[in-house]
């Protein structure tokens, strides 16, 4: 029986690919408010300097997640309620980010050095929340090693085709990095295929493959209120509530992160 | 690329992966979770373990007009009939039975007939297509094997009408019906 990750104990889950548009920002909206409308309180961490997570929720003139890792270093004592956006939906609150140039800012050998404080500074936050659910850049640096290392659990989403599965390889091998050089056991908790066709042959493929994977997979399809959903910067549940794709997250939600049976 | 090509390279890029992440989640079984958009093709609903619950043959049931055909005078009486279909992603494995009381020197001897058949199958539409690959026939009276018979593969598809649901599957060859009804997924 696959555990789901509130069975597995973990709370403070990394969506990543180092992909670009597979749906990692769109996952993590939809899913922490799910979570956030069953009366979970989530923390979302926009940890992608392009920033399309805080964008979408918005932002009142708080630090970024740029300033924290800057904070973080200087080894100053760091006040949660200085970089958090409180109740951007009900029971969810986000860290934002804002700093676009963050990586001309940050050299690797800061972010490298910002490891250990960034784990401890969102074990302490995690005291306060059911759930964190941090969006990660599409990329591979130290940039996105620091959020899988802080992290419990990862999903990667990806797509039906053949660059995206290449980029799970890599992902994979990040976060077995992650796990050595942390010490902590994280964990690929599971995958979701975004953006399902019925309708194409080579998606029937990847399922005849990737059914008999021993970790959770889920399917989110295609869909127009996704995009809506979006450009309007209302969630799957505000915009399409009764759309197949928000049954689908329901099932991401429902299965990957509340089943306690 | 082709598709042949790309199908090659998925598999190959996916058993290396499936490796990392089978580590101890080794035990778990796989979950699949489709969107709920898809709805189950035939050929996937299909699958599992199924029981024929009627069967008739122009509308008289099966177990009758088989005893009338292997038995021209004094057919067997109290006759119990089963059959099964276990449909696996390429084969499908057919099992019957046939029991009944034979009447011999006045007296009633058992009488029993099993046929198992392993069947190539494919379900396009509405049209299941079989073909036998391999087989045998058994028939016991009074406790005694009186014959066996292996069945030899045929090399021609069978065409049956077929409409699957969830929990039904009715194979129509002209006037033989079947109705099945699903006892494992």
């Amino acid at each position: 029986m696959t555990k789901s990750l509130r069975q597995s104990g973990a709370k403070i889950i990394t969506i990543a690919n180092q992909k670009g548009g597979v749906g990692k920002t769109s996952s993590v909206i939809q899913i922490a408010s799910g979570l956030s409308r069953r009366g979970e309180r989530v923390l979302a961490i926009d940890g992608d300097p392009q920033g399309n997570l805080t964008l979408f929720f918005g932002h009142k003139e708080r630090k970024d997640f740029g300033a924290l890792i800057l904070e973080l270093l200087e080894g100053a004592r760091v006040k949660p309620t200085e970089f958090i956006n409180k109740n951007v939906r009900r029971n969810l609150d986000i860290l934002p980010a804002r700093d676009k140039n963050l990586r001309m800012d940050i050299t690797d050998a800061e972010i490298i050095r910002a490891y250990e404080p960034f784990d401890a500074f969102l074990a302490e936050l995690g005291k306060s929340y059911d759930w964190i659910i941090i969006d990660s850049s599409p990329s591979n640096s130290p940039l996105e090693r620091l959020l899988i290392r802080a992290s419990d659990a990862v999903i990667i989403p990806l797509e039906f085709q053949l660059f995206s599965v290449s980029g799970l390889e890599s992902i994979l091998e990040e976060v077995a990095n992650c796990t050595r050089d942390s010490g902590k056991d994280i964990k690929v908790h599971s995958l979701i295929f975004t953006k399902a066709e019925n309708r194409l042959n080579r998606v029937q493929t990847y399922r005849d493959v990737f059914s008999s994977f021993h970790i959770p997979i889920f399917e989110v399809c295609k869909s127009e209120y996704i995009a809506r959903s979006l450009e309007k910067s209302r969630t799957i549940w505000e915009c399409g509530p009764a759309s197949f794709a928000a049954r689908d997250y329901t099932r991401v939600i429902e299965r990957g992160f509340l089943e306690t049976t | 690329m082709n598709t042949k090509k790309a199908r090659n390279r998925l598999e190959e890029m996916s058993e290396l992966i499936s490796k990392t992440l089978d580590t101890d989640e080794a035990r778990n079984e796989p979950m699949y979770e489709y969107s709920a958009s898809y709805s189950e093709p035939a050929n996937r609903m299909i699958l599992g373990s199924w029981k024929v619950i009627e069967h008739t043959v122009k509308g008289t049931p099966y177990a009758e007009t088989f005893a009338r055909s292997a038995f021209s005078v004094n057919p067997p009486e109290d006759i119990s009939y089963e059959a099964t279909y276990e449909f696996n992603r390429n084969m499908c494995v057919k099992r019957v039975l046939i029991c009944g009381l034979l009447p011999i020197d006045g007296r009633k001897v058992a009488y029993e007939y099993r046929m198992n058949t392993v069947l190539l199958w494919d379900i396009r539409g509405k049209t299941l297509s079989v073909q036998p690959v391999t087989g045998y026939q058994f028939t016991s009276i009074d406790g005694k094997p009186v014959s066996v018979r292996e069945l030899p593969p045929n090399s021609e598809w069978l065409h049956i009408k077929a409409s699957v649901s969830e929990s039904s599957l009715v194979l129509e060859d002209g006037e033989d019906v079947k109705t099945l009804g699903r006892t494992k997924a």
